[in-house]
């Protein structure tokens, strides 16, 4: 070989060297929080994997595996729909069971929800996730949720199931090769961890957060400190007399609420300069809510009674819920059951029926310290100083690095947000104690087991016995016809408080003094005709304030009612009647609205300029009927129009919602329909002038958005994000219809995550609906499922065996 | 048959095996392990891990609606339009990154092999 050729040898090694050693450096590291990039891209570790779908294959494969790991007595069967029927002689291979297939299709979803709450979201998603972490170890929800795990397992209802549930999960766990690693793991990296009842204790609390977790107090102060105390008083009065309360008027007694100002420390020290906000990742969403109904069998075609539910929350990919059916010798029930937990949330069996609303109760109060120094160690109380309880924790990443983070404690609750949490935080010595009912240990789980396997109202009610949190508005249905209702949960006495806003605490007068009894909760047995409760007031009257102050609009409810009152006159109301009437998406709000509003504008006005002329006239209000449907060009000018309304009119009055507390929906059209309140208001415009301009607003909104008059889908654009919040595993523009206060509550990102209609026939008739598919894998073809179905507004028939004897 | 289609066939079926069953850089192990037999060349390494790769993950794939290169692509895009020919273009952009690895080892190892044959 000569010189030359060597010399080319020897660079086209050297290229080749240089080559393979970038390659290698670039396939070995992480983008973006994601796992190496060559692991990323392999057929054997990366995301190339189609997840099986619920099929007959899958079906073989878990009932082979479940016997494989000594659980012979359970028999498995996918329904058409994919939802699986689990049927057990023991209910240790029952709860096992439901733990194994559980997690066969939702692992990941259920590792990160709980990895959430325990603040150890970082550890999956990485960086990103810091922010929420912070905040859920600085609210103590771990803790919290590690001594509710205890009474998980020293209860007998629930030891059992617990530890079944948690050993079927590690099953899966232990029996999960890389390569059927949900895809999550397999895009970032990261591995599951054992089960566990404080990770079912974590779901728990992740789920109150969801629901109770209203951080209002604070603008509530600011507000109250901007505007008068008659404008207050109009806007904000202790207790209101709503039209549709779950159960009309008082009928609890009345009771005097101690309501002292704030101090004038208070409120210089706190409010003068903080800005404070949540990370967008944890703020529970202000609609969350659901629709509950049940109707006696003297107004149904079967003459048994109906029960419906609809549970309003954010939508997330996987859906939240994962529809299940189990049957062992003690029961035989069907419904919507959270992943990560045994047993089922909502639903029915052979002879009861249960469904529930989020109560919109006030169990969270914010209270300012006073502290000895900028250090924040510690706080009087009762005339003496107290130390402040610092812990130290680390944040892990997925890399293995590590954030140190400081939590500080006080024996009222929690600091939330410290010097450094915001810019103008810094500058106030003042930190926040938190008291919220979420913090009690509490064991949830044990009502709904009850509820699994009860046999009549009488039973159901008794389940509720010792539930906390979050405070729910339970329905029950029996085989027999009756119904009850209960307002069920813990909530917070406030002798000398108010409770809406913030204040000192340096005494005990300062903060709740203890609970109020379990007999002074809202409560009806053997309703006659209806009932309905869609997150209103659960009654008008003095004691209405101990349960809250920011009741859902009464839309909804009248709605309900309205169509059920409707029904009764044109015949007895079938169950397929109800189904219907889940979707319909009327909006009673923006309906009564354009009809007020219309007669308020003049004529000329609504022609003041060609663009909104040609926006009048081309949504043609005047013959719309209130529907929200997808198609629909009225319902979008007629609620674009009430949202710049409401901002004009708020705006002017209170300041930007932002920073301040706007009166519900409700409030401002009562507030606008009557003369002398609105002279109270002090407008600086005449109603009038604002409508016109806000109409104007709207219409240059619209047509400088969309360069014409879109329809309702195109401007509440549904869309459903996944769990993580990871671009792309999420699915855009589902058409759906529907509003933030139709019965069919669809608000875009938020709304019904589960639907039930049951009849308690027997055997019981049910149709069930979940915003997605049965598995948590974006791969597989079951991962969005229904959802085009479900933005139509329907529902599926539930396959529900009775069990023996019971047909 | 043609012994080079046989070689090609050959090292293919094993880089589909080691795309299926190994990490990543046990392509780079096979590529070394045939760039060092006399009848193999940097190319064929190259060409046979590229169409290793491609089938690999065809078959992980799927190509239908729920695939995870149509996953992938909505990760990396957001929103917007997923064109269909984005997926084999995603999917044959992997296999390339693959093939050129493993051409690079098995160059390295070609060179050195004739350099280590022109000292002799």
């Amino acid at each position: 070989m000569n010189k030359s050729r060597r010399v080319l040898n020897a660079a086209q090694g050297l290229v080749c060297l240089l080559a393979v050693a970038v390659m290698a450096v670039a396939l070995g590291r992480s983008f973006e929080d994601l796992q190496p990039l060559g692991n990323l891209i392999s057929p054997n570790t990366g995301i190339w994997r189609h997840h099986p779908s619920a099929d007959p294959e899958a079906q073989e494969q878990l009932q082979a595996a479940l016997k494989q790991k000594g659980i012979d007595d359970v028999v498995l069967t996918f329904d058409e729909d994919g939802v699986p029927h689990l049927s057990a002689e023991k209910e240790s291979s029952l709860y096992f069971a439901q733990g194994f297939v559980t997690a066969y299709f939702r692992l990941w979803q259920m590792d990160f929800l709980s990895r959430l709450t325990a603040g150890r979201a970082a550890e999956l998603l990485g960086e990103k996730a810091l922010p929420v972490d912070r905040f859920f170890r600085r609210m103590k929800l771990p803790g919290a949720a590690e001594a509710s795990a205890d009474l998980l397992l020293s209860d007998l209802v629930t030891r059992e199931a617990v530890l079944s549930y948690v050993n079927g999960v590690n099953a899966r766990i232990e029996q999960i090769e890389i390569e059927s690693l949900p895809f999550e793991y397999r895009l970032f990296g990261t591995h599951p961890e054992p089960w566990t009842p404080e990770r079912i204790a974590y779901l728990s609390k992740y789920m109150t957060w969801e629901l109770t977790g209203y951080m209002y107090d604070y603008r509530y102060t600011k507000t109250k400190n901007k505007i008068s105390g008659e404008i207050l008083e109009l806007l904000f009065p202790r207790t209101s007399r709503f039209p549709a309360t779950i159960l009309g008027d008082d009928t609890f007694g009345k009771k005097g609420q101690g309501q002292a100002d704030l101090t004038g420390v208070a409120r210089e020290r706190f409010f003068a300069n903080s800005d404070i906000s949540l990370p967008p990742e944890v703020e529970p969403e202000p609609h969350n809510g659901s629709n509950n109904w049940a109707i006696n069998g003297r107004l149904t075609a079967s003459g048994k009674a109906l029960i419906s539910n609809d549970l309003h929350l954010s939508y997330t990919l996987p859906a939240l819920w994962f529809p299940i059916h189990l049957t062992s010798p003690a029961q035989n029930v069907f419904g919507a059951s959270l992943p990560g937990s045994p047993g089922v949330i909502v639903g029915f069996n052979d002879d009861l029926s249960w469904a529930v609303t989020n109560g919109t109760n006030d169990v969270l109060d914010w209270h300012s310290l006073r502290f000895r120094d900028e250090h924040h160690r510690e706080y009087l109380f009762n005339g003496t100083w107290r130390p402040v309880v610092v812990s130290e924790e680390k944040i892990w990443l997925p890399d293995g690095r590590y954030e140190l983070l400081h939590t500080r404690e006080t024996h009222i609750g929690p600091i939330l947000f410290e010097e450094g949490d915001t810019k103008n935080i810094t500058e106030t010595p003042s930190g926040l104690a938190i008291q919220w009912t979420g913090l009690i240990p509490s064991n949830e789980l044990r009502t709904f087991l009850l509820l699994n396997r009860a046999h009549n109202t009488a039973e159901c009610l008794d389940s509720l016995k010792g539930y906390v949190a979050p405070p729910q508005n339970f329905l029950c249905a029996d085989k027999e016809g009756r119904i009850s209702y209960r307002l069920s949960g813990i909530f917070p006495s406030r002798k000398h408080i108010d409770g809406r806003d913030v204040r000192e605490a340096v005494g005990d007068a300062d903060v709740w003094q203890g609970y109020l009894t379990a007999e002074e909760n809202p409560q009806k047995d053997r309703v006659a005709d209806y009932i309905v409760t869609a997150n209103q007031a659960p009654f008008n009257g003095d004691r209405q304030a101990d349960f809250g102050w920011f009741f859902a609009n009464p839309y909804r409810a009248d709605a309900i009612r309205d169509l059920i009152e409707t029904q009764k006159k044109r015949g007895k109301i079938r169950p397929e009647d109800v189904v219907a009437m889940q979707a319909d998406d009327i909006n009673k709000l923006t309906m009564m609205f354009h009809e007020w509003a219309a007669k308020q504008v003049p004529g000329d006005v609504q022609a003041a300029d060609a663009q909104s002329s040609l926006c009048w006239k081309e949504a043609d209000l005047a013959k719309w009927n209130g529907r929200h449907s997808p198609d629909s060009k009225a319902a979008t000018l007629a609620y674009a129009w009430f949202e710049k309304f409401e901002s004009t009119v708020w705006e002017s009055v209170i300041g930007n919602a932002k920073e301040h507390f706007w009166p519900s929906r409700w409030r401002l059209m009562e507030t606008v329909t009557s003369e002398e309140a609105t002279k109270k208001l002090a407008l600086k415009k005449p109603l009038s002038e604002i409508l016109s301009s806000s109409l104007r607003l709207a219409c240059d909104d619209l047509y400088g958005t969309y360069h014409r008059l879109p329809e309702w889908s195109e401007y509440q654009t549904t869309s459903i994000r996944h769990t993580g919040r990871v671009p792309g595993l999420g699915r855009k523009q589902v058409r759906a219809g529907g509003s933030n206060d139709s019965i069919f509550a669809n608000k875009g990102h938020h709304g019904p995550t589960w639907k039930m209609v049951v009849s308690m026939e027997t055997p019981p008739k049910a149709w069930a609906m979940i915003p997605g598919g049965k598995s948590g894998d974006p791969s597989s073809p079951d991962y969005d499922g229904v959802l085009n179905e479900w933005g139509e507004g329907k529902m599926k028939r539930v396959h529900f065996k009775p069990r023996k004897g019971k047909k | 048959m043609n012994p080079r289609v046989l070689n090609f066939l050959i090292a293919s079926a094993a880089f589909f095996l080691t795309a299926f069953f190994t990490p990543w850089w046990g392509t780079g192990i096979v590529a070394v392990a045939f760039a060092c037999m006399k009848t193999s060349s940097a190319r064929l390494v190259t060409l046979s891990a590229l169409s290793g790769w491609l089938i690999a993950i065809f078959v992980r794939d799927g190509m239908n609606e729920q695939g995870p290169s149509r996953i992938l692509l909505r990760f990396f895009q957001g929103a917007g339009p997923e064109p269909a020919v984005l997926r084999p273009l995603l999917i044959l952009t992997v296999a390339l990154i693959a093939a050129v690895f493993a051409g690079a080892c098995a160059g390295l190892i070609t060179s050195l092999r004739k350099l280590w044959a022109g000292r002799r």
